[in-house]
């Protein structure tokens, strides 16, 4: 009887019974009140930098071959706009996020104007810097520049140029408004004015918009906050992360926290790798010997020894056969595991010369930007731009006395051509396995050269059999431009193909 | 074993006891003196016997005893015994119509009705069609038994066997649950013993569903619990020990052939490929065993014991009854390391207390133990959810070791083998669920016909997990020595959550009989809520592996974790019915519920779902009464409405939520918008219109029910796509529209041939949705799926494969694929866009995705002691997709390839199955010729018992004692290739379903 009347009380009770909220998560109608929440938003959206996946990006260019059949397609022609590594580049969610920022930030009560301008600076190099790599990859893109609302969202694409303008325009933006250097260590890793300078040198490069992009990698040089660190190849070590003035900015990993499997992707069998990016004789063969000159005029050069007397940063680059690597010999010859791994027979060890014990786990930072590349940005856009002066064999002089390597010869590169293939040799040999030469042989056009053969191992007569390993097709009229992935086609109605993919 | 010579001495007593006899004549005859033809004359006590001829005759020889008494029975009729005096050679027995039929009574919601009265759709099963398969959770007994019920197992992990129901086909494009009632309570099947269930209905239409309007309209399944009756204390024993096996498994191809197929595939892809994975000399030696060929599936799967242990008593006297039983089973793994224990301890009692008051109360504790490897992982190692083990068996070949000779665990390229993860050498994983569940029930009569009842009950469950990861090291299968993956964290995770569920009922009922007019009135209200809390915490570098409690591992917090999350959800209803019944031949009944969720935001929160009915039992008429054929005819139509409000919990609020970034290396707080949220949510609401036949012929040897349905769903929730511009997640919206239409037929027929007895019954139902509106964008493409408007939902979307191409010349005729199609390769039809060249433009429909044509049949035998039960279940429509391990060899240069991809073009065998052998490639896209026939027939549960006669085991004070054996799963048809045809769509990396054998004891006292 008791019950009952319980339950009747229970009945004629309180109206909130069912007003639930959520418990876990608080309401966004208590988000946007603090300094804090701000900067917590934009933290958000780093995630979304280029990290130590981009590993990919070097065998779709001539650099090296991958076994993952998935990432295979694009340098082999196979690929459609189904093919998962197509999508890898697209999307918007991060623009969102930033564009997000863009039109609360202001809302927040009494916040600090300089760490607003600041937070927007950050979201617009982060919008640019997406916009950059989907035309790159995508050409027009659907451009979204202010938060849409789910009816507005169903935007057709627009002219990469147009695209390029906005992303142009947010980074003029964020410039001033960035500061040079963070006064706390603890911001190591945030965007900076010179990250901003550098992305807009890279965008104008690219786009061949080369006098402009001389000024901008110009500034980032004149900005003195950056030098080039004193050994090659500790700037790829996560002692170092952080550590260096070279390294303009990286994507940060933390030690068991957030780490990725570079290893994995760039170490050879016995020290848990899986060669998924294994370099090509077209690029071991791009690194002259240590007098200077190319391996096909060199007196130096031995093909039977082949690895000997070369740039040194061959061999701080390249993990060579029959080498000692974190205390395993590397055997592709007499080990079969190795064999049936090392195609080419080489492997990348940039990004993994430290990595000994670490098994699959890295923590080394992904580096974004260098000082490096601003030098050989800055020499690659004035010779195009004006041709041959001091200033161009002087930071190439920079890069390759950091090296160890002999200076210019200013006679034997005197004209704006044959500088040009050296600057483009350069840059080949001093950013090899950072991610960013498929993005040249597309900008260079030159990518229906270099992707239209049957790649082979290296070869080394009576020691490393020449092998056959793939025949790739690259047709310029369609392999300019990556399809639109289908899934992004498929959930909406005014996005269509490209037509070289219909 | 035991039990077997136990059986076999039973046989031989039997034969024993004959001794002097002497012949006895007689007749059966029905009231009206109709001669009863096949009727079973048996001596008590004994399996002797004998049937009656044409003319209603028979003849006994009987033992020449003081007293004996003859049991006659025949279908329809009630059974008669009679005893016999000493020196009676003649005897005229007469049978009565059975009229038990009219009685039977069946569960509706929040009562009961005649099943002759009822005016829905309503489908009921009892405790017999369930009892003594070995089945582990109640949703099994329901697979092929229910017309319009489809039950789906899609994994046979102990205590977690992934079982779908689904009444009625597709009538949503969200997913619309059967609601499941258990004595009064939501909640799932899970954890409930299937030896206390008494009954199961399935309220299949919207208007005997309606009454529990909000979450009804996936249809509602009611399970009632076993209760004293009164009479003298019943003690049973239930019992089986059996083992388990997996039922249909593919063959991996071993290492010998792995290596040259996936050498002929290298060479497919490119033609002039030296840098071979596999030398000539390598596969030589795989075909000598010089290097080995690891049998992984046999290595992961194994048979594995199943026992069931039940003892209840029940009983009962005019003022209580009361019903307990303790329930035990224990189910080993087919898979290494997974297991799973249940204890059920019920009491279900009642009393009356004075003429006006009753009170019932039941509880339940169900404490069951689920063991499964070890989830843990770890930055350096590979994820380790159980389908990723599973994974590993399939897609790993034959050339990757397992253990090295020493007994090692090798390393898989250099890295972990997730084969040694999932051992017990990997750790463990142990998850405790403890269920209790209580009701309260008080019961007043106010008036005669006039009632109160109120019921309160909860149901508390405590789950605690812990999840322990061992340190491990693997060698190199090559040296047996070196190191090569030292998996040197070990962790601990202990998660606890705790979820409590009450409800609340107040039920006023009204009966009234005036003449010829009979009226039934319920009013009700009732509320639930939930809370629901949860905890993890863990840490990890443990100094040894013996110690599973957190406070041992390492004092690095920056190595700990902690989380905890928290919900909570609650309903409140006010619902109504009322029936009336005029000469028990007109049939009326109407609902009404109002119900409010706070899955919605306040102004929408409410929702009305009315419904009507109405029968007619012509076989009541005075043209139909005395008719000898039909002994029950009656019409039922309904029309009704239902809700829907399966969405997430909070969809109305947009939330903030929080992750990391590490600058410098430190974590530093990120936060983003976590939910997409629509405040103006509300109810989806589903439109039924049944129309129903019950018939019944010869007194009941043949019945036939039959029902025909039309749906319509509105305002369906439902997550459109949203264009990958708008930057944010799917939004739930009610838009959408779809309608479902079929039919059920069930025909039963029972009879008795002298002393044989025996039922045959078929079952086969189908529903076919149809979309009318899809809301948001229009057309919606999500992979290789489609919903469109005048389709089904979800149906198959891709290319449409013609066969294999055999010539260079063909593939130059056709539209350009892709580079590299060449002979052998999968040919796409052109079906528009460019007409030059196979694109996304090409892909069409390619058959519905959804089941039909779901069936059951079963046939009883009983003849004498022995008795026979087969039971077969189906699908009569399914055309799924195992994509990454069924549809081609090497999906991946990781993987491997099954038995079935030997079968494959080659130029000298141009007429294969598959295409040419590629490594991931161009033949993985989806198309047609992926799609594979999975329709089946399965002999699910077959089982052959003997009873041993009384008369021997009452001198062992038992009532009823039989043995016998069964077997679950034994044979299945089906053209589905290598999988079993149960298997869910996608990878085929499903935790595989058991072929179970069993001999058990059934025993009374």
């Amino acid at each position: 009887m008791a019950l009952i009347l319980l339950i009747c009380s229970a009945a004629a009770c309180k109206n909130d019974f069912l007003e639930t909220l959520p418990l876990t998560a608080p309401s966004d109608k208590l988000f946007w009140k603090t300094d804090q929440d701000a900067i917590t938003w934009i933290n958000s959206a780093y995630q979304d930098l280029p990290g130590a996946d981009d590993y990919v990006f070097n065998a779709m260019s001539d650099d090296a071959y991958t076994v993952t059949t998935a990432n295979a397609v694009i340098a082999n022609g196979t690929y459609e706009p189904t093919s998962s590594i197509v999508a890898s580049k697209w999307g918007y969610s991060t623009i969102r996020q930033c564009l997000e920022l863009l039109s609360r930030v202001d809302g927040i009560p009494n916040i600090d104007p300089v760490l607003s301008k600041r937070l927007k600076g950050e979201a617009q190099f982060i919008i640019a810097m997406r916009y950059l790599e989907m035309t790159m990859l995508y050409r027009d893109v659907p451009l979204v520049d202010k938060v849409l609302s789910l009816p507005e969202a169903d935007i057709p694409k627009s002219d990469k140029a147009i695209v390029l303008k906005y992303a142009l325009d947010q980074l003029e933006q964020a410039i001033p408004n960035l500061p040079a250097r963070y006064p706390s260590a603890a911001d190591n890793g945030r965007i900076t004015k010179g990250a901003a300078l550098a992305l807009k040198a890279r965008m104008l490069l690219y786009n061949n918009q080369w006098a402009e992009a001389s000024v901008a990698a110009k500034a980032v040089m004149d900005l003195n906050v950056y030098q080039l660190h004193s050994t090659f190849n500790e700037v790829f070590q996560s002692n170092f992360n952080n550590q260096t003035k070279e390294v303009i900015l990286a994507r940060q990993y933390a030690k068991d926290l957030a780490v990725h499997t570079i290893q994995f992707s760039y170490g050879f069998y016995q020290i848990g790798g899986s060669g998924l990016s294994l370099p090509l004789p077209d690029l071991i063969n791009s690194y002259e010997s240590k007098d200077g000159l190319p391996i096909t005029q060199s007196p130096l050069y031995d093909p039977l020894k082949p690895f000997d007397n070369r740039d040194p940063r061959f061999m701080q680059t390249f993990i060579t056969p029959f080498e000692t690597f974190a205390g395993v010999k590397y055997d592709p010859v007499n080990n079969k595991d190795a064999k049936t791994q090392a195609k080419t027979y080489l492997y990348y060890r940039k990004y993994i010369a430290d990595v000994a014990n670490q098994q699959r786990s890295s923590w080394v930072n992904w580096i974004i930007f260098r000082y490096a590349d601003v030098l050989l940005m800055y020499a690659e856009a004035k010779n195009e731009a004006s041709g041959p002066d001091e200033t161009v064999y002087n930071t190439l002089d920079q890069i390759r006395t950091r090296a160890g390597m002999p200076k210019v010869d200013r006679s034997r590169y005197a004209t704006q051509e044959t500088l040009r293939g050296l600057i483009r040799n350069e840059r080949r040999v001093e950013m090899a396995g950072e991610g960013l030469r498929y993005y040249d042989i597309l900008r260079w056009k030159i990518a229906d050269k270099v992707l239209n053969k049957t790649v082979v191992s290296v070869a080394i007569p009576g020691v490393l059999p020449l092998q056959n390993i793939e025949t790739r097709v690259f047709k310029p009229a369609k392999n300019y431009v990556w399809p639109i992935p289908q899934t992004a086609i498929d959930n909406a109605t005014k996005l269509v193909q490209h037509p070289e993919w219909k | 074993m035991k039990h077997t010579v136990l059986f076999i001495c039973l046989l031989l007593l039997t034969t024993a006891a004959l001794a002097q006899e002497r012949a006895i004549t007689g007749s059966v005859r029905d009231a009206g003196g109709n001669p009863l033809v096949g009727a079973s004359i048996v001596i008590k006590g004994t399996t002797r016997g004998s049937t009656t001829e044409s003319d209603g005759s028979f003849k006994l020889a009987i033992p020449d005893r003081p007293s004996l008494t003859l049991i006659t029975s025949i279908i329809g009729f009630t059974t008669e015994e009679i005893t016999l005096s000493p020196t009676q050679t003649n005897v005229a027995i007469v049978l009565n119509e059975d009229n038990k039929a009219l009685d039977e009574v069946v569960v509706v919601g929040y009562g009961t009705q005649k099943k002759i009265n009822l005016t829905g759709a309503v489908a009921s099963i009892d405790a017999k069609e369930i009892e003594n398969r070995p089945i582990t959770n109640v949703s099994q007994a329901l697979q092929g038994r229910i017309p319009g019920l489809l039950v789906t197992q899609t994994g046979g992990q102990p205590g977690r066997e992934n079982i779908g129901l689904q009444i009625r086909g597709i009538s949503s494009l969200n997913n619309n649950d059967v609601l499941v009632i258990v004595d009064g309570v939501a909640m799932s099947m899970q954890n409930l013993n299937p030896n206390d269930v008494e009954s199961i209905s399935v309220l299949k239409d919207a208007a005997s569903a309606a009454i529990y309007g909000a979450r009804a309209s996936g249809g509602v399944i009611l399970v009632t619990t076993k209760k004293g009756k009164t009479g003298k204390a019943r003690i049973t024993y239930d019992g089986y020990v059996g083992t388990q096996s997996p039922t249909r498994m593919p063959n991996m191809v071993n290492a010998y052939q792995h290596a040259l197929l996936y050498r002929e595939g290298e060479l497919n892809d490119n033609p002039s490929n030296t840098a071979l994975t596999y030398s000539l000399a390598d596969i030589e030696k795989y075909r000598t065993g010089e290097l080995p060929s690891a049998d992984r599936l046999s290595f992961l799967f194994r048979p594995a014991a199943q026992t069931q242990h039940n003892i209840a008593i029940s009983g009962g006297n005019e003022t209580s009854n009361y019903y307990v039983s303790v329930g035990y089973l224990k189910q080993g793994g087919i898979m290494q390391n997974t297991g799973y224990e249940r204890l059920n301890i019920r009491t279900n009692n009642n009393f009356k207390v004075g003429n006006r008051l009753d009170i019932g109360i039941m509880t339940q504790f169900a404490p069951s133990l689920q063991k499964a490897p070890s989830e843990a992982t770890f930055p350096n190692g590979p994820t380790r959810t159980l389908n990723d083990y599973i994974f590993e068996a399939f897609r790993r070949g034959s050339v990757y070791p397992i253990l090295n000779p020493d007994g090692q665990w090798s390393s898989v390229t250099g890295w972990a083998n997730r084969f040694g993860l999932e051992s017990e050498d990997g750790g463990f994983a142990r998850e405790r669920l403890n269920r209790l569940t209580g009701a309260l029930t008080v019961n007043y009569r106010i008036l005669d016909g006039l009632s109160l009842t109120g019921m309160y009950s909860g149901k508390f469950d405590q789950t605690r997990r812990v999840d322990y990861s061992k340190r491990m090291k693997f060698v190199s299968p090559v040296d047996f020595k070196t190191v090569d993956f030292d998996y040197n964290t070990n962790s601990l995770l202990t998660a606890n959550q705790t979820d409590y569920y009450h409800t609340l009922q107040l039920l006023l009922n009204y009966n009234k009989t005036l003449g010829d007019h009979t009226v039934k009135l319920l009013g009700g209200f009732s509320r639930e809520w939930n809370q629901n809390f949860a905890e993890t915490v863990g840490r990890r570098n443990f100094l040894t592996d013996e110690i599973y409690v957190v406070d041992a591992g390492s004092a690095d917090t920056q190595t700990w974790t902690a989380r905890g999350t928290a919900s909570e959800w609650a309903i409140q209803s006010f619902f109504g019915r009322a029936n009336y019944e005029y000469k028990g031949k007109y049939l009326l009944e109407g609902i009404v519920r109002y119900d409010g969720s706070s899955r919605f935001a306040a102004p929408v929160r409410w929702g009305i779902f009315p419904s009507v009915s109405g029968g007619w039992r012509i076989s009541d008429e005075p043209f139909l009464k005395s008719n000898r054929v039909v002994n029950n005819l009656k019409l039922r139509a309904s029309w009704g409405q239902v809700g829907n409000q399966n969405v997430a919990l909070y969809q109305f609020a947009s939330t903030v939520s929080t992750g990391a970034y590490y600058f410098n290396g430190l974590p530093n707080t990120t936060a983003f918008y976590s939910g997409n949220p629509n405040p103006d949510l509300t109810w989806e609401t589903k439109r039924t219109v049944n129309l129903g036949l019950d018939a019944g012929f010869w007194s009941n040897k043949l019945t036939v029910t039959l029902d025909l349905f039309q749906d319509r769903t509105r305002g369906i929730l439902l997550q459109p796509p949203v264009p990958d511009t708008y930057g944010r997640g799917r939004v739930f919206q009610n838009v959408g529209i779809v309608d479902n239409k079929g039919w059920e037929v069930d025909v039963r027929h029972q009879n008795q041939i002298g002393g044989l007895r025996y039922g045959v019954g078929v079952l086969l139902s189908n529903a076919r949705e149809t979309v009318v509106d899809v809301g948001g964008l229009g057309t919606r493409i999500s992979g290789n799926n489609i919903t469109e408007v005048g389709y089904g939902v979800n149906e198959w979307f891709g290319w449409e494969a013609a066969g294999l191409f055999q010539t260079a010349e063909e593939v130059k005729a056709s539209s350009f694929q892709n580079i590299r199609t060449g002979p052998g390769d999968i040919r796409f039809v052109e079906n528009g866009g460019n007409p030059k060249t196979i694109t996304a433009d090409d892909r069409v429909h390619l058959g519905r995705q959804n089941s039909m044509f779901p069936y059951g049949v079963n046939v009883n035998l009983a003849w004498k002691g022995f008795d026979l039960s087969a039971f077969g279940q189906g699908v009569g429509y399914r055309q799924t997709y195992l994509s990454s391990l069924a549809g081609n060899a090497f999906q991946d240069n990781l993987a491997s390839a099954l038995d079935i991809h030997l079968d494959r073009w080659t130029p000298e065998t141009p007429n294969a199955y598959f295409p040419k052998t590629r490594i991931g490639g161009i033949n993985k896209a989806f198309s047609s010729f992926h799609l594979q026939n999975a329709a089946y027939f399965r002999l699910k549960n077959i089982q052959v018992g003997y009873t041993i006669p009384s008369q021997l085991t009452e001198r062992l004070k038992i009532s009823r004692l039989r043995v016998y054996f069964s077997g679950e799963n034994l044979v299945t048809f089906t053209k589905l290739l290598a999988f079993d045809p149960e298997a869910p769509n996608g990878s085929g990396n499903f935790y595989p379903l058991s072929k179970v054998t069993t001999f058990g004891i059934n025993l009374s006292l």
